[in-house]
């Protein structure tokens, strides 16, 4: 199967990756033969089309606990915020979000 | 005491062979130079073994620590299991716990031992494990300076039971990878043959506790990440039952197929720690607390299936070889084999190089240059650039290159054909265990289809790379609990057999496991 540069191109954005020329075209080239490999699952035919594993909300429902808020320990807290790149305060600092937006 | 050594050793040798005798000589005097010999005899063979010294008053605990920090600054800026040791930190938990060994009154040491059974057990962890105050990178470039806010669930029972951390080992980045060579703080060598990789993605756990610098350590397995290293380097390695262990703290790779487990120079050591780190933790949604099985094991009464579809092709004559004469040895101890079929078996690579990369993208979507870790803020013009930009920068090639595939098999137009059909082959895939398990007791396979393969050999290719991990994805997938005990070698390079099970049927892998090792033992006894 064959990638193309416009398909290498669309998933970086949706990545959020910025590749190089020299990275698309190596990611061109690999994703083609790991496609090529994984046709194989094309020619699975299931005698009967089974649910896919986990799917249903009873398997999921299982393990959840309940909905409440839980304060997160101070000194954890701390050392969370001290790892942000750039914070005010105790907030992370970010660029505007809706300033120069690019179309995805 | 190096001269009495070289004449010992001269005197047995009557031939001198230049080469390899100066080969010899030197090895010999590296390995006594800067550490006092009585130290180097030191009996860490295995946890009970150092539980019987420290018991015994044979060396101290900061004795035996200092040993290892020692040997692991001498040894380790070859093998480069580690990316950090914890020195400080060791030696003063080392020294604490000498002093409560002293002040101890012995009936209440061995009270103390009850609650803390890996007490003064030096272990090292993966480095995508979270260890509170201490750095945790995943091998990554990404998070290079990112510290620990709190400890995993597994590495605080750790802890809570006496071990000390000595160090965070190296790894795939972001445990994507079957040889170490992804680490973005270069490849850990294989303590066997320098020449070659430990396997991956745990290669830096694997590779410390066969080297000797630990006497156990963390892992984790995705797709055989803790299995396929540890047959690369002669050592036991468990994959738990999806749910046994605690995921909360370890970064998350692929969260349906990661688990932790224990890399160990024995069985036992194995089956000590896993009973310490599992059990369900309100923090893992999917942990579970199911009771493990105890087994009635009779080898007598056991089954032991052969997955045909395993054997058929792609494995190394040698490989082939030893696992034949496990399967003879089995025989002869009087288990039943029987040939068996997963005839899904050729489906389990293709759809693990699909699931995997999907959770793998939304995953890592985390590590955004916002919160935490490398950020390129002050480069980028916006937002959008400071994502595209500190992602770049941080991610190294294989990383990248799984992120793409997953963003592919989620984006619209073929999620139908990749993802949902995958998780679909996925449930035939388990039941084709489950099918099996209705048959007989154990599946055994090699571990890996070769031994340890030389640096640079398959980081061309990346489906070369993906292929060393054929009998092992599979479990993953299931969600079963699968353990590689060595058996045997091809030449120096060690060669590791694989038992899976039903889910938590984990003592039974731990006495198949002990069967092999006693055999293993007595065979290389009889050749001394």
């Amino acid at each position: 199967m064959s990638v193309s540069l416009e398909t290498i191109e669309h998933l970086a954005r949706l990545a959020r990756l910025e590749l190089t020329p020299e990275e698309k075209t190596r990611y061109q080239k690999e994703m083609a033969a790991i496609l090529d490999y994984v046709k194989k699952l094309e020619d699975f035919k299931a005698k009967t089309v089974s649910a896919p594993l986990f799917s249903t909300f009873e398997e999921a429902k299982a393990c959840l606990r309940d909905d409440e808020i839980k304060e997160c320990p101070l000194s954890e807290r701390k050392k969370i915020i001290e790892a942000f790149p750039e914070r005010e305060d105790d907030l992370a600092k970010i660029k505007g979000v809706f300033e120069n937006r690019k179309e995805i | 005491m190096i001269l009495q050594k070289l004449k010992e050793f001269l005197k047995i040798e009557k031939k001198f062979n230049f080469y390899g005798d100066s080969c010899q000589i030197f090895k010999l005097l590296w390995n006594v130079m800067p550490i006092d010999i009585s130290l180097a005899i030191m009996e860490i063979k295995n946890i009970a073994s150092i539980k019987k010294s420290l018991d015994k008053k044979k060396y101290s605990c900061r004795e035996m620590v200092d040993f290892l920090l020692e040997k692991i600054k001498k040894e380790d800026g070859i093998i480069h299991s580690f990316l950090e040791v914890f020195e400080k930190d060791a030696r003063m938990k080392a020294g604490q716990i000498d002093e409560r060994i002293a002040a101890g009154e012995t009936d209440k040491q061995i009270a103390k031992e009850k609650i803390l059974p890996l007490l003064g057990i030096p272990m090292a962890i993966k480095d995508n494990l979270m260890y509170e105050g201490h750095r945790a990178s995943c091998g990554s470039k990404i998070l290079e300076n990112f510290v620990a806010p709190y400890s995993a669930a597994a590495v605080k029972k750790l802890e809570e039971a006496g071990a000390i951390i000595i160090g965070r080992t190296n790894m795939d980045e972001f445990a994507m990878g079957s040889s170490t060579e992804n680490s973005a703080y270069g490849p850990t060598k294989n303590p066997r043959d320098i020449k070659r990789v430990p396997g991956g993605s745990s290669g830096g756990s694997a590779a410390a506790v066969a080297a000797g610098f630990a006497v156990a350590a963390l892992g984790s397995d995705t797709g055989g990440s803790i299995r396929q290293p540890a047959a690369f380097c002669g050592v036991v390695g468990l994959k738990p039952t999806y749910g046994a262990v605690s995921r909360y703290g370890l970064v998350a790779m692929a969260s349906s197929l990661d688990q932790i487990g224990p890399i160990t120079k024995t069985v036992d050591d194995t089956a000590l720690i896993f009973k310490i780190i599992k059990g369900r933790d309100i923090k893992d949604a999917t942990s579970l607390d199911n009771e493990i099985k105890p087994s009635v094991f009779e080898i007598k009464n056991l089954k032991i299936g052969l997955p045909k579809e395993y054997f058929q092709e792609g494995i190394d004559k040698e490989v082939k070889e030893k696992i034949e004469e496990a399967i003879k040895k089995l025989e002869a101890a009087g288990a039943r084999i029987e040939e068996i079929s997963l005839p899904n078996a050729s489906l389990c690579l293709a759809v693990y190089y699909l699931l995997m990369p999907a959770e793998v993208s939304s995953n890592l979507a985390r590590f955004d240059g916002i919160r935490y870790g490398l950020s390129e803020r002050n480069s980028s013009k916006d937002l959008f650039e400071i994502y595209t930009k500190s992602r770049a920068i941080g991610f190294g090639t294989e990383v990248k290159r799984r992120i793409m595939l997953g963003a592919f098999a989620l984006s619209s137009g073929y999620y139908d054909a990749y993802y949902k059909k995958s998780k679909e082959i996925q449930k035939v895939i388990r039941d084709d265990f489950l099918k099996a398990f209705e048959k007989v007791d154990l599946l055994l396979t090699p571990t890996a289809p070769t031994t340890a393969f030389k640096l640079g050999e398959k980081s061309a290719d990346p489906l070369t790379m993906y292929l060393s991990d054929i009998f092992t994805v599979s479990v993953n997938l299931a969600g079963l609990p699968a353990i590689s005990v060595p058996s045997g070698a091809a030449g120096k390079l060690p060669i590791g057999i694989q038992f899976i099970g039903p889910a938590f049927s984990e003592d039974l892998l731990f006495e198949a496991g002990r069967v092999i090792e006693k055999k293993e033992k007595d065979s290389s006894f009889r050749k001394k």
